[in-house]
This record gives structure tokens, C-alpha cells and sequence, in this order.
């Protein structure tokens, strides 16, 4: 491992436009704190050495929660005023545009997560079972 | 956080030699926030900004910081009003006893 390598998540935003014509301003990459938080955030009870009992509500919704950070939604005034990003906002969201902001979100994940696992089996990078 | 009012009055209004107008502004906010980037950095309370021509210092109370973040550059100071929110760049900070003392720069959009 290169001894130099840089180990934080720098925050940076990733812009991605709706079918609509507005737009979500999604976190590029999480740290381990908010990727533990969609976790964490879900589950209801947990005992140890039982499976964790999670709460229905919060599935998808602490995934989309700990990934956006923005977004151009407005209200209904006139004229219009930016709508901040809450969960209470999301909630309250036409069920169409929350499905597409969850899928785009989902496939940032997705697509991330195989960048992490083609890193790691890059040539050179050492394994936790080196081969005998 | 929420838009809680933030008030200003101006103070010492003067001219300069060459008749531009020089005022002293204080601002003055219940709510504020250090942040990096999309992370809160520190959040305040029972804020002051004096603005000179030449110079913006703030002055807060801590309520929480994140003591990686608040070492983090760049930093910005934000602070809601009624109708949005105000933010300058921090471009040098010390948080001491939970008080905090920053200079910031020419305020952003």
C-alpha cells in the first residue's frame, strides 16, 4: 500500500438532474460515520447474537438522507422559495420524485461501491488472506 | 437549523477622504453554523459580526463542534435570516472556553 495514501473522505458534491428540469446535489462519497448512520439510523432494536430488528418506515429513506445534500425544489409561493432538504421535506415529496431521487441515489451507491471493490482487487493491493 | 431573525444595526456612519461612505455594521443572530462544505463544523449561538471597511470579526458561543472538521479548510460561517441565509468565508478561527472568535472575508452570495 502506498504509504502516502490519502485515508479521509473530503467532502464533495455531485450535481445530477432530474427528468423534471430540477436537480439533487448528492454527497460523492460518504465517510464511515455517515455509512454506519444508514445503519444505524434503521434499526429499531438489536440484541447481541440476534438479527436486528429494523423499522420499515426508515428503509431507503437513511440511505437518501445521509447522501443528499441539496437540491433546486421550491415551494408554491410566488415567488417561489427554495424548499431546504429535511426528512420531513422528503416525506412530503409526489411519490414519483421521490422514487427517481431514490434510484439515481441507489445507482450513486451501486456504482461507488464497485469503484471500492475494483480498487481492491486491483493488482499490488495486498489481501487480508495473502495466497500460499 | 431554522431561520431564526438575525438583526442588524449600523453604527458610527462616516465618509472617507475621498466622500465614499464608511459605515460600521453589527449584525446580530440567535442561530449560526461553522461549515465544511455540506458538514457542520460548529454550531452557535448568540452571534455578533462587526463589519469595518476593512475588516469582519465574529464573535459566538459554541454549543457543539466537530473538532475534526473545525480543522478543516475551507470553513464558512452561515446564518440564517427570514428569507435565506447569510455566508462568509472563515479565514482564521480559535474556539476557547466555548467562545468563538473568527475573521471572515467578503461575504458570499
Amino acid at each position: 500500500m502506498d504509504s502516502q495514501e490519502y485515508c479521509f473522505v473530503d467532502p464533495e458534491v455531485v450535481r445530477i438532474q432530474l427528468t423534471n428540469g430540477h436537480f439533487i446535489d448528492i454527497k460523492k462519497e460518504l465517510n464511515a460515520g455517515e455509512q454506519r448512520g444508514i445503519f444505524t439510523e434503521l434499526v429499531k432494536e438489536m440484541k447481541i447474537g440476534e438479527q436486528a430488528i429494523l423499522e420499515p418506515s426508515r428503509v431507503g429513506l437513511t440511505k437518501i438522507l445521509a447522501y443528499l445534500v441539496g437540491w433546486s425544489l421550491t415551494d408554491k409561493n410566488n415567488p417561489p422559495r427554495p424548499v431546504p432538504v429535511s426528512e420531513a421535506a422528503l416525506k412530503n415529496l409526489r411519490t414519483d420524485i421521490y422514487s427517481e431521487i431514490e434510484k439515481l441515489i441507489d445507482a450513486h451507491d451501486a456504482a461507488l461501491e464497485a469503484a471500492r471493490a475494483e480498487r481492491k482487487n486491483a493488482p499490488g493491493t495486498p489481501s487480508a488472506s495473502p495466497a500460499i | 437549523m431554522s431561520a431564526s431573525a438575525a438583526k442588524w444595526s449600523s453604527h458610527g456612519v462616516d465618509y472617507t477622504t475621498d466622500g465614499k461612505l464608511k459605515m460600521n455594521l453589527t449584525i446580530t443572530g440567535v442561530e449560526g453554523q461553522i461549515r465544511w462544505v455540506y458538514h457542520s463544523a460548529a454550531v452557535l449561538r448568540a452571534w455578533t459580526v462587526v463589519s469595518t471597511d476593512a475588516t469582519r470579526t465574529l464573535t459566538a458561543s459554541v454549543v457543539s463542534q466537530d473538532t475534526y472538521r473545525v480543522a478543516q479548510r475551507p470553513l464558512v460561517f452561515v446564518a440564517p435570516h427570514a428569507r435565506g441565509e447569510w455566508r462568509w468565508p472563515v479565514e482564521e478561527l480559535q474556539i476557547q472556553d466555548g467562545a468563538l472568535t473568527a475573521c471572515l472575508g467578503p461575504q458570499k452570495a
